[in-house]
C-alpha cells in the first residue's frame, strides 16, 4: 500500500471505516444534544459576547443544579436552532426591575460587574412567577424599548455557554 | 465486491417494499407546507444591493398573495405592524422590499400538525430576518417564534393566520 493511502486509512481500511462511523456518530448525537454549537448574532450580550463570535451551548449546566442569579442562560424559541442567549437576573419569586439603569430585585440595587454600556433605563417592578427566570441582555447601551428582555418559563432554557 | 446472483432478487423486492413504505407514510399535506414555506422565503429574499421593482416584484407579490389566505391576520409583534388580508400585506411588502438594502428571512425548527380532516394545520416555528435598510446602514438580525394556521383552499395550503409567540413576557 503507498504511504498516503496508508496514512489515510491506515492498514486496515475496514477497520478505519467502522471507526470513522462510530466517531461520526458520537460527535453527531454530541454535538446535536449536549453540546450545540451557536454563532452570536447581535450585540445584546456585549461585551462578555461579541456580535459574530461562536460558543457552544452546554445542555448540562442546569441539569443539576438551578440557574443562579448572573448566569448566562441559552433560550430556546420553537427548536434549538435559534436561540436567545440572556443574563438571568431575577430568580422565581423575586421582584425585579430597573432604575435609572439600574437593576433593582426586591427594592435592593443589584450589582452587575459585566454591565459596561449603561443608559437610563427604567422598568417598573414584575414579579417573577414560580418555574420562571427574568432574564436580560448585559448591553443596555440601547433603548429599553429596543431590547430583548423579561420572564422566561424554566422549560425554555436550554443551558449555558461553555466558555 | 460481488453480489452474489440470488442476492439480488432478496436484496431488489426489500429496497422496493421500502420506498413504497416510505412513500406511503410520508404525510405529504405537511410537506407541501414545508415547501410552500420554502417559495415564501424566496420571494422575501432581497440579495444586498439588489434591485427589485418591475416583473420580479410583480412575480414576487404574486407568490406571496397565492400563500395567504384573502382574509389572513397576520401579528408577527413589533417592530412589525399587525397585516389583516393581502392586499394590505402585499401593499406592505411592495413599499417595505424598496426601503431595504438586503433582506433574508428563514424559518427554522418548523413543526408542522395537520388535522385529521385534512384541511387545516397549525405549524410552529422560529422566524429568523436578516436585513438592511438605507436610513440607518446597519446589518440588523430578528428571531422570534411564531404559530401560524394553515387552511387548505381548493386543495391548496395558505396561510391564514400568524401570531407571534412570546419567549420573553
Amino acid at each position: 500500500m503507498r504511504w498516503y493511502l496508508r496514512i489515510l486509512v491506515g492498514t486496515s481500511p475496514r477497520r478505519t471505516l467502522v471507526r470513522t462511523a462510530i466517531v461520526a456518530a458520537i460527535a453527531f448525537v454530541l454535538f446535536r444534544y449536549f453540546f450545540i454549537p451557536i454563532h452570536l448574532a447581535g450585540g445584546s450580550m456585549e461585551p462578555a459576547f461579541k456580535d459574530g463570535s461562536v460558543n457552544i451551548v452546554n445542555t448540562f449546566s442546569y441539569r443539576f443544579r438551578p440557574p443562579r442569579r448572573g448566569d448566562v442562560a441559552a433560550i430556546r424559541l420553537a427548536g434549538t436552532r435559534v436561540m436567545l442567549f440572556k443574563r438571568i437576573v431575577g430568580l422565581p419569586g423575586e421582584r425585579v426591575g430597573f432604575h435609572d439603569g439600574f437593576l433593582i430585585v426586591n427594592g435592593q440595587k443589584m450589582p452587575e460587574p459585566y454591565v459596561v454600556y449603561r443608559e437610563k433605563w427604567n422598568m417598573p417592578e414584575v414579579t417573577v412567577g414560580s418555574g420562571e427566570y427574568f432574564v436580560v441582555g448585559d448591553n443596555r447601551g440601547t433603548d429599553i424599548s429596543g431590547h430583548a428582555l423579561g420572564r422566561v418559563d424554566k422549560r425554555r432554557i436550554v443551558g449555558g455557554p461553555l466558555f | 465486491m460481488r453480489i452474489p446472483g440470488k442476492a439480488v432478487f432478496v436484496i431488489a423486492p426489500i429496497a422496493i417494499a421500502a420506498v413504497v413504505v416510505w412513500l406511503v407514510t410520508q404525510d405529504w399535506d405537511q410537506r407541501r407546507i414545508r415547501k410552500n414555506l420554502d417559495r415564501l422565503a424566496a420571494a422575501v429574499y432581497k440579495p444586498r444591493g439588489a434591485v427589485i421593482e418591475g416583473m420580479d416584484l410583480f412575480k414576487r407579490v404574486a407568490i406571496i398573495q397565492s400563500m395567504f389566505t384573502t382574509d389572513c391576520v397576520i401579528s408577527a409583534g413589533e417592530p412589525a405592524p399587525e397585516m389583516k388580508g393581502t392586499e394590505e400585506l402585499c401593499g406592505l411588502f411592495a413599499q417595505g422590499i424598496k426601503t431595504v438594502k438586503e433582506l433574508k428571512i428563514l424559518f427554522k425548527d418548523v413543526s408542522v400538525t395537520v388535522a385529521p380532516d385534512h384541511l387545516s394545520a397549525a405549524a410552529t416555528m422560529t422566524v429568523e430576518a436578516i436585513g438592511e435598510d438605507f436610513s440607518e446602514g446597519k446589518r440588523k438580525f430578528d428571531a422570534r417564534e411564531v404559530e401560524a394556521a394553515w387552511k387548505k383552499i381548493e386543495g391548496k395550503w395558505k396561510i391564514a393566520e400568524v401570531k407571534e409567540v412570546q419567549t420573553l413576557h
